[in-house]
């Protein structure tokens, strides 16, 4: 009897231990930031400072690349698109934009996209040589509707950002052929 | 150029490059000697661009499948290939890509003719490996060629792979923002002399060129022999003119000025540089086809849509009349990269101190003959507008001999993409003064 009592004791104590660990994993946004202030909030806010501005920076960029309206037209879509890209980002894709617009078609459209962030690839910091920062990161897009020739409204895609006056910018998207290194990365 | 900054890096890359394959152009280096080299055409005995021999065909694009860009949901940022081409009078065809065809013809060689291509000389297959090296070498993860390739032992090595086909540049790209930056150049910021590519035969063989046959002289059309023949005209040959450039190195205030140590306010004397370059005016032509509306007989096949001046059936077609030549007028700025300025004393002053003066004085002996006024006293500023300047104004320079001193201006420029960097020499004098006292018998006249 004394034994069976003494188990329950340890029993009991057990479960209490297991519940505060419990409770504080599920609590663990609430009292870790006061432990250390970097620890606050969700994953993208606990991004370094400069990740964080990157990683916008590929939103806002590929956001507004992929906002093809028709009424608005050709010339509004690369000025605002010029707006968040680094200025030879906006050269490259105006040297191109004519015929781009030209294989959406005639029929009125109106694009949008959601952009998921999954991870930054290459981080590149400036240097003597170079004063430009650059970091790629690895997004799914997935637009409102599928493009002219295509059936997919989602596709992964390498997004290029860099400094420019401080500032990051989206430039470009990777080409396939860039990009299959860190698909191959990926895979081993 | 959008921009107004270029990037300094590209540039420079650009630069070496172009250098490197200067170095490397077999027509460049034996031009001056060997009368059998085709370069003999295009560059003289001193490197420049004979422009007066050669026929510019002028820009051309061009659609090509390995300019295009691919972006996610099988989207394309479809480029042109862009050149300026010229033609030789024994048919050979000169072409310098716009610096983003240029790579995109490295990232590319085999489609874009690059490589392979047997009436290519110069850059292609000579030179090649050092020309990627320097435009790409620095966007490229070595560490990872090396992992995956130890056989490359040289960078040279993987390049050559690269060309002939066996390795895939991109897939070894650790920097990817080139691509925006050459986006950036233009025409303008290559040294044209360095960066042609020249196509053996290239007006007979156009269609293999980059470029095609557009514009080039042995293709000219004649639409219908039955007719008139179009008469061919030769445009005026190209021009390149510069004014004079004028560079002042005049002294200051005061009228006047004494030696240091006889000037009580230590006024010293001031100096005004001024120099002034004009642009390089490159002034060339273009012959342009002039068409009109014909009705011409139809073939058996065509639909008719108009009638022939013979009452026949015709299919309305443009057809070739004629040419003319349009002017184009391209202005180089000669920018200034360096400016020295020296105040020395001549060698009169300097036996006159040294001998006369020390005869009378002691103690006098030159302090200070050779002063250097930029670097050292002053800074100048420069700009191109219009013209390229430089200005410049050092004050209360502080004399410690007396006499005439030889103001000596020395100006470097950059060159253009048609002109070679140049040194320009100005020069001035400024007298400085020494007060003598003489002690003169009463009533005796000064």
């Amino acid at each position: 009897m004394k034994l069976i009592t003494s188990s329950l004791r340890y029993l009991a104590l057990i479960l209490l231990l297991a519940a505060i660990v419990v409770t504080a994993i599920v609590t663990k946004d609430a009292w870790l930031p006061l432990l250390n202030p970097n620890a606050a909030g969700n994953k993208i806010d606990r991004l370094p400072p400069d990740d964080r501005m990157a990683r916008e920076a590929a939103v806002h960029g590929i956001q507004a690349f992929y906002a093809f309206d028709s009424q608005t037209g050709k010339d509004a879509w690369l000025e605002t698109l010029c707006q968040v890209t680094s200025q030879a980002g906006c050269k490259l894709t105006g040297l191109g934009a004519n015929r781009l617009w030209e294989s959406l078609g005639d029929q009125p459209f109106s694009y949008s996209a959601g952009i998921e962030v999954l991870e930054k690839v290459s981080d590149r910091p400036a240097t003597a040589a170079n004063g430009k920062s650059s970091q790629v990161w690895k997004t799914v897009i997935t637009l409102n509707q599928p493009l002219p020739g295509s059936e997919t409204l989602t596709d992964t895609a390498y997004a290029l950002v860099v400094t420019e006056n401080a500032q990051w910018r989206f430039e470009r998207f990777l080409t396939t052929q860039e990009s299959a290194q860190f698909d191959n990365e990926a895979a081993k | 150029m959008i921009h107004t900054h270029i990037p300094s890096r590209l540039l420079m890359s650009f630069l070496i490059l172009l250098g490197l394959t200067a170095a490397l152009l077999p027509g460049a280096a034996q031009a001056q000697t060997d009368d059998s080299s085709p370069w003999g055409e295009v560059v003289d005995e001193n490197g420049n661009i004979r422009f007066d021999n050669l026929t510019d065909l002028g820009e051309t694009t061009e659609a090509a499948e390995w300019m295009d860009i691919p972006l996610p949901f099988g989207q394309e940022i479809d480029l042109d290939a862009n050149y300026h081409r010229y033609q030789t009078p024994d048919g050979n065809v000169v072409v310098l890509p716009s610096p983003l065809t240029l790579v995109m013809m490295a990232t590319n060689p085999q489609e874009s003719g690059l490589s392979g291509a047997t009436s290519q000389v110069g850059i292609g297959g000579m030179a090649a490996a050092e020309f990627l090296g320097g435009l790409l070498g620095n966007s490229i993860d070595w560490d990872r060629v090396s992992s995956q390739n130890p056989e490359y032992v040289d960078p040279n090595q993987f390049w050559n792979a690269v060309i002939s086909g066996q390795e895939n540049v991109w897939t070894f790209f650790s920097g990817f923002d080139f691509l925006g930056d050459l986006a950036t150049l233009s025409y303008g910021d290559l040294n044209v002399r360095m960066g042609l590519l020249m196509y053996l035969n290239g007006a007979t063989n156009c269609a293999q060129i980059p470029g095609g046959c557009a514009g080039i002289i042995a293709q000219i059309p004649t639409p219908n022999p039955s007719k008139t023949p179009v008469i061919t005209i030769q445009c005026p040959a190209p021009t390149i003119s510069q004014g004079s450039p004028t560079l002042s190195i005049l002294k200051g205030e005061p009228a006047k000025p004494l030696v240091i140590g006889q000037d009580p306010e230590k006024r010293g004397a001031d100096v005004r540089i001024s120099v002034s370059i004009p642009p390089v005016i490159h002034t060339w032509y273009q012959r342009v086809e002039k068409t009109e509306e014909v009705c011409r007989d139809a073939a058996a096949t065509e639909t008719s849509n108009c009638t022939t001046s013979s009452g026949t059936r015709g299919v309305l077609d443009e057809e070739v009349v004629g040419y003319e030549c349009v002017q184009h007028v391209d202005r180089y700025d000669e920018r200034i990269t360096n400016l020295t300025a020296q105040a020395n004393l001549d060698a009169a002053s300097r036996v006159w101190i040294t001998t006369g003066l020390a005869g009378k004085w002691y103690e006098a002996t030159l302090k200070r003959p050779n002063i250097s006024l930029i670097p050292g006293m002053g800074k100048y500023q420069t700009g191109c507008a219009g013209s390229c300047t430089a200005t410049a104004f050092i004050e209360r320079i502080p004399f410690a001999d007396p006499g005439t001193y030889n103001l000596a201006l020395e100006v470097q420029t950059a060159g253009t993409p048609l002109t070679r960097p140049r040194t320009l020499k100005g020069s001035g004098t400024l007298q400085v003064f020494l007060t003598l006292v003489r002690s003169l018998p009463e009533g005796s006249a000064p």
